[in-house]
């Protein structure tokens, strides 16, 4: 009696947001807010996280990148001292991470981008976050799930940084993932095995 | 113990708890529930720090860099894979002629050199830490006293150069001083300049005493070439005969059709029978029942293969027989060799530097890169001498032997962090390009020798001058890109003789003068009294420049599989007759010197030989190989460092344990390493074995797997050190190795089987199988090796919770288990050497060969998102073979060269009756050579 119902609270407590940091918001030197870079601004994610589509980080934008607009745009506001500072001295910003995979899971992003996987599938709504919080529960069943079933998360290559899917039919959608599913051959059996994620 | 007496001695042992059974089991209890989160921890949370400004290529990117490390003067050119702005594994440049693409351990290891923790960071004076300013201070101070005195009482001591740029610098000190002189130490010279053999173009071999496929800077081009002739003849084309004549067991003696054991004071007899057998006399009234079949056969190979036949001495061997050789290779019509090892012709040697030093003569000296304190015979008298130098300069990469005696002590750069330039074993000139900004504070050989000009030209600026380009120059990036400046002087050419000395000119009356030569290297048949001693550079340590690299120390040596130690190596014979055994301690001593090792019996080693390896009993420049084996330099001398004769060898009290990985040398009839007797032949195959698993799927059209070819493996041990690298496996010391902990995925085992004093003698590399019957993945409790549809046997990690049942199922015992947390206390600098695809592992968990798995993902990865094919998978072992004796592919596809492997009729599987159906399979090695 003891051990089922300490499993079940076990199982339970694991899925909790305190040890998956689901929905926390992470401190950051800088209070970068997504939503007013992607719904204000309509800045591509691809702008910014140049290793979506093309290695297997995505990565964070070097200060570089922050300055193209910030050079130019709010450059007294105090908030923004700490970019300005790390483009002056050429030291890095610091920023503690969001969408973060333990060490012994080898995670490839462009494979995914290129497979069709939306950016919203893992992210979440990125656009509506004024401060940025990790969306899913980044569990290995989370990953698995998609894995499992690879045509329900898969979307038209060109449209993966599209934030908001509402708009369109449903319908439509799963036949676009089974079909592409089916001509990539796309095979569960291969995604879940060992090799795919753990090396 | 049943519980209840658990309790009362706990009771008994800690009073001062109140132990209850009850309260015991609601403890129990909990910690069970508890246990179910344990393994959920809120992993640490990570920082990220990107770039102000993303280098090109992106953040993380993999950039490969041509450049060369150089070992004994000799480049041996590389790719440098750089992840992050620094290197993380070297591997052979595919475009180079003089490697096409393989390394040798060596090269392999020198990675591990540059990321060396106890490489010297900053200049010290006297022993206590210095700055650059203060060193560059003393040497204008210097500079100017010899601009004021011509030079005169400057002496330069380097080890052998070949590199143009340090030519070209030393040259020009030398006109700007010419009082000065310049001395070149070379422990592992010889009395000729060594020859590189081509191989590829010779189809009888007679090897006297010498080892051409044998550790050092040679071995990757003349295993290359060896092993084209090899390969030729299973195809039918023409022979490839060796045969040679050793007192001591080597690479080239294992490969050999037909091996000799003999004392090498009979070399000079087995060749004189061999020439009068050729010019058609009997030769055989001074030889043995042994030594008759050897040089009869040798003789009929000879004559059979004129044009195409070689014989190779031993470089130690004496001019004279040096002379007779090159008259008999000429009357063979042999091929001439590709290019000669660099002789520095122009400079004098160490010895004469001691007489100045002695003499008064040298009132400055600077030592570059080189450590004479350690690796000259103690009967020089190099310490002393050094002592009586009013200014002693040392630049090297440690602070060595030679450092704690001089005044200043410089640090040089690794080469693979410096711009420089070097000759490769074929001639042509490579440019050294750094793969990452030096992290300590030292100069590069050529800034160094700048610096004492007078000027400071970067590196870079230095080497460009040598070959007058610049950065914009179109012909410098080439080089650059292709890891070549200047091609060989004979590409192109059938073989043209490049000036050599020694080779095909002597006629055959200077051999038959009498020999002034004052080398007692005994000739004829006379035996004097004593032990003949044989002393060879140590197959991993060398000449004891990588005594500190761990994974040298800790590489299995080829024909022992000792680790951490050198020893007194005899033969079984000599070891009954003087009742040792292993591991006792022994004391050789040899005129005034005495030596103290352990014993350790190699089968091949000829009658009344004593064999010890030179690197070992450092004193200085490291921890990592303090305290291990013996000095063996003491038992050199000036006029015979390789052979001599009239040593003796006693029981001396006490023992010492050495780590071995193998500790039994026979088969024991079983036949591990199978033979066939000639090309073309086949093992009897028998039908596969009824299994109650289902066949393995080959799904999508991919299988991975695995051929080894036995028949050109020479246990070089490049595949080794190259896994090492690859795949961050740890070391673990002397002791662990005793136990049989070491950690190395791929072991070369070696066999001598037959008359243990006439050996046949073989090796066969043991990676994992992946079987696909896989004993392991039946025997996991928890799943945490698997088998992936390509065929892979795969370990999981972070699903392993140590019970080793998979170990103790394997049949191959290729699994490796994680004792302790070999990384926990890595400094920051050793952590930066490791390969960022593959796993650290810690503590608790199994580990084995994955067929290079992080390989295969990148290829499927990177094909998948580009949408196309997989293309060709190159496991690291397979990359570096300098024989290609491993091939790794898809066998689902029946072009690929391991599908044609696997087809050869001589394929089978290691330990075929325990039905685990391997993927990795092997050639068997074919005993003759004769077409």
């Amino acid at each position: 009696m003891l051990l089922v119902g300490a499993s079940a609270a076990g199982a339970g407590l694991v899925r909790n947001p305190f040890f998956t940091a689901q929905g926390w918001v992470v401190d950051q030197p800088v209070p970068f807010s997504h939503k007013h870079h992607v719904q204000d601004d309509g800045i591509d994610c691809r702008y910014c996280h140049t290793g979506a589509e093309t290695r297997a980080d995505a990565g964070l934008p070097p200060t570089h990148t922050c300055m193209t607009c910030h050079s130019q745009l709010w450059t007294d506001a105090a908030v923004l001292a700490p970019v300005r500072q790390s483009y002056a001295t050429g030291k890095p910003l610091v920023w503690h991470r969001v969408a973060q995979l333990p060490d012994y899971v080898y995670f490839d992003h462009h494979v995914h981008v290129k497979n069709g996987v939306a950016c919203v599938e893992c992210h979440g709504r990125v656009d509506k976050m004024p401060l940025t919080w990790r969306a899913k529960a980044f569990t290995m069943d989370f990953c698995v799930d998609c894995h499992r079933n690879p045509q329900k998360a898969l979307r038209p290559p060109q449209m993966v940084t599209r934030m908001d899917w509402s708009g369109v039919n449903p319908d439509l959608l799963k036949e676009y993932g089974i079909r592409i599913a089916g001509h990539k051959g796309l095979d569960p059996n291969r995604l879940t095995n060992c090799e795919t994620c753990h090396r | 113990m049943s519980g209840a007496d658990s309790l009362e001695l706990w009771q008994q042992r800690f009073p001062a708890l109140d132990l209850r059974r009850r309260d015991v089991l609601k403890t129990l209890g909990a910690t069970l529930a508890l246990a179910g989160l344990d393994g959920c921890a809120r992993e640490a949370d990570e920082t990220a720090m990107p770039f102000v400004n993303d280098p090109e290529g992106g953040p993380s990117a993999e950039k490969h860099y041509a450049t060369a490390v150089e070992l004994d003067g000799i480049g041996q050119p590389v790719i440098g894979i750089c992840r992050d702005g620094r290197p993380v594994k070297l591997e052979g440049n595919a475009n180079h002629p003089a490697s096409q693409g393989a390394t040798d351990a060596f090269t392999q290891a020198a990675l591990l050199g540059l990321y060396d923790p106890a490489r010297s960071q900053t200049p010290m004076r006297q022993g206590a830490p210095s700055t650059w300013g203060e060193a560059e201070a003393a040497l204008f101070d210097l500079a100017r006293q010899l601009d004021g005195s011509g030079g005169a009482g400057f002496h330069l001591l380097t080890g052998p150069v070949g590199s143009p740029t340090l030519l070209r610098q030393i040259a020009a000190l030398r006109t700007r001083w010419p009082g000065m002189r310049w001395h070149v130490h070379a422990p592992l010279a010889g009395e000729v300049p060594q020859a590189v053999l081509p191989l590829d173009k010779v189809e009888v071999l007679v090897v006297l005493d010498a080892d051409p496929l044998g550790p050092g800077p040679l071995q990757t081009i003349q295993a290359r070439g060896w092993s084209a002739r090899r390969r030729a003849y299973q195809k039918g084309q023409g022979s490839a005969l060796v045969y040679v004549a050793e007192p001591v067991p080597t690479l080239t003696g294992a490969i050999a059709t037909q091996r000799l054991p003999v004392r090498f004071g009979r070399i000079a007899t087995l060749l004189a029978a061999l020439e009068q057998r050729l010019s058609g006399g009997s030769g055989g009234e001074q030889l043995d029942a042994h030594e008759k079949a050897w040089v009869d056969a040798v003789a009929a190979g000879l004559s059979r293969h004129k044009g195409a036949a070689l014989v190779a001495l031993g470089s130690h061997h004496p001019p004279m027989l040096h002379a007779q050789v090159a008259a008999l290779n000429a009357s063979l019509g042999a091929p001439a060799p590709l290019a000669q090892a660099p002789t520095n012709a122009d400079a004098s040697d160490v010895a004469s530097l001691v007489a100045a030093m002695r003499g008064g003569e040298a009132l400055s000296v600077l030592v570059l890169d080189s450590n004479p304190a350690y690796s000259t015979p103690p009967e020089l008298g190099f310490a002393q001498a050094f002592a009586k130098v009013p200014l002693r300069l040392h630049a090297g990469l440690h602070a060595d032997e030679t450092a704690a005696l001089a005044h200043w002590h410089l640090p040089l750069a690794h080469l693979l962090e410096s711009w420089s330039d070097t000759r490769c074993a074929d001639g042509s000139a490579s440019v050294v390009q750094p793969l990452v900004r030096p992290f300590f504070d030292v100069r590069s050989r050529h800034e160094m020798l700048a610096l004492l000009a007078g000027d400071r030209t970067t590196g870079r600026g230095l080497v460009q001058g040598t070959w007058k380009a610049s950065d914009a120059d179109q012909r410098w990036q080439q080089a650059l890109l292709r890891g070549i400046v200047e091609p060989s002087p004979l590409a192109g050419q059938g073989g043209a003789p490049s000036g050599a000395e020694g080779e095909g000119s002597a006629a055959p009356a200077v051999a038959r003068a009498a020999d002034p030569s004052p080398n007692p290297l005994p000739q004829g048949e006379r035996a004097s009294e004593g032990l003949d001693l044989v002393i060879l550079p140590d197959p991993t340590i060398h000449d004891g420049q990588f005594a500190h690299n761990p994974w040298l120390q800790e590489l299995p040596k080829p024909l022992t599989q000792l680790t951490w130690d050198n020893s007194v190596q005899l033969s079984p014979q000599l070891a009954e007759r003087l009742g040792l055994e292993n591991e006792q301690l022994a004391e050789l001593s040899l005129g005034g010197a005495k030596v103290t090792g352990p014993v350790w019996i190699v089968p091949g080693i000829a009658e009344e030989t004593v064999l010890v390896h030179l690197g070992y009993g450092r004193r200085a420049g490291g921890e990592v190989g303090k305290g291990a084996g013996f000095d063996a330099y003491p038992l050199r001398s000036l006029a015979a460092p390789w052979r001599r004769t009239g040593a003796h060898l006693t029981r001396h009290e006490g023992s010492r344990t050495l780590a071995t990985t193998q500790p039994h040398t026979t088969m024991a009839g079983h036949d591990f390493v199978k033979l066939v007797d000639r090309a073309g032949d086949g093992l009897p195959k028998e039908p596969p074995k009824p299994s109650m698993y289902p066949p393995q799927k080959k799904t999508d059209g991919l299988a991975w797997a695995m051929a080894i070819d036995l028949d050109v493996c020479i246990g070089c041990n490049a595949c080794v050190t190259a896994c090492d690298a690859e795949n961050n496996i740890p070391m673990v010391g002397r002791e662990q190795v005793h136990k049989g902990r070491a950690m190395h995925w791929l072991r070369v085992d070696h066999y001598a089987d037959g008359p243990q004093d006439d050996p046949q003698l073989t090796f066969q590399p043991v990676p994992c199988m992946h079987c696909e019957n896989a004993p392991c993945e039946m025997g996991c409790p928890v799943n945490a090796t698997v088998h992936s549809p390509d065929g892979l046997n795969l370990q999981v990690y972070n699903r392993c919770i140590g019970t080793r049942t998979c170990s103790a199922f394997c049949p191959y015992k290729v699994r490796h288990f994680n004792w302790y947390d070999f990384t926990r206390d890595d400094p920051p600098v050793l952590r930066a050497a490791r390969n960022p695809e593959v796993t650290v592992r810690d503590r608790g968990v199994m580990e084995k060969c994955t067929y290079c798995i992080q390989r295969i993902e990148r290829e499927k990865i990177d094909a998948d998102a580009d949408g196309r094919p997989m293309g060709e998978v190159k496991t690291a072992c397979q990359q570096v073979c300098p024989t290609s004796a491993i091939v790794f592919g898809n066998i689902a596809d029946a072009e690929s060269e391991v599908s044609q492997r696997k087809a050869d009729p001589r394929d089978y599987a290691l330990l075929e009756d325990a039905n685990t159906r391997p993927r990795t399979t092997y050639g068997a090695r074919i005993k003759g050579g004769s077409a």
